[in-house]
């Protein structure tokens, strides 16, 4: 699984730290979805969807789409 | 209970574990009995366990006060999986252990273990395994 994550927190100019905070989660979590180590619930994903102003689709990119 | 009440009673029990392994093993060493081994290895194991507990537990309450979630949901994953594999790592060493066990206890290689020897080497056998399963799952194996 790819996300667009980083380049979205880039563009509002948000750390990991702020979206975390902002999501409920600890920073490591952040990381761990932006590397495609861990695959977020999709309340989670909504949620950080939600913050970078994007959809879910838009946001996460399984491959094979 | 709200979660920083849970911390400091935890934070609490540590601290007791703490005093009452040191107490043991400043009593296993006054004993000098050299037949005190076991007691004086596991008042060591159990105070150095309490000691990083309470390291963690002063480094969560910290990014709570700062309004860090002790807990999310990668977390709880990681507990669930690393349970679930130290489980049957667990159950297969100590099937393990009891036939190694069972061997040379026959043939009198070995001495057997005691009851309380046995439990403590199984206890910190799952602790480990526990540990390491943690370790290996929280790094991010894409399989949680």
């Amino acid at each position: 699984m790819k996300t667009r994550m980083k380049e979205l927190r880039a563009r509002y100019d948000m750390t990991q730290e702020d979206l975390a905070a902002r999501a409920g989660v600890r920073r490591e979590t952040v990381l761990f979805i932006e590397n495609g180590k861990y695959v977020p619930s999709l309340k989670l994903a909504h949620e950080i969807a939600k913050i970078l102003k994007t959809t879910v689709d838009e946001l996460f990119i399984f491959e094979g789409d | 209970m709200d979660e920083r009440r849970r911390f400091r009673v935890f934070i609490g029990i540590v601290v007791s574990i703490v005093v009452i392994g040191s107490l043991f093993v400043v009593g296993a060493a006054r004993a000098e009995n050299a037949d005190n081994w076991a007691l004086l290895a596991s008042a060591v194991t159990v105070c150095a366990l309490a000691f990083v507990a309470l390291l963690v537990a002063r480094k969560r309450l910290k990014e709570m006060k700062s309004g860090i979630p002790s807990e999310d949901e990668r977390l709880t994953a990681i507990k669930e999986r690393a349970g679930y594999l130290s489980f049957f790592a667990s159950m297969y060493v100590c099937l393990g252990l009891g036939f190694i066990f069972g061997v040379f206890t026959e043939d009198g290689t070995i001495e057997f273990l005691t009851v309380g020897e046995i439990m403590f080497l199984l206890v910190a056998v799952m602790g480990i395994i526990y540990m390491l399963a943690w370790t290996a799952v929280s790094r991010g194996t894409g399989r949680l």
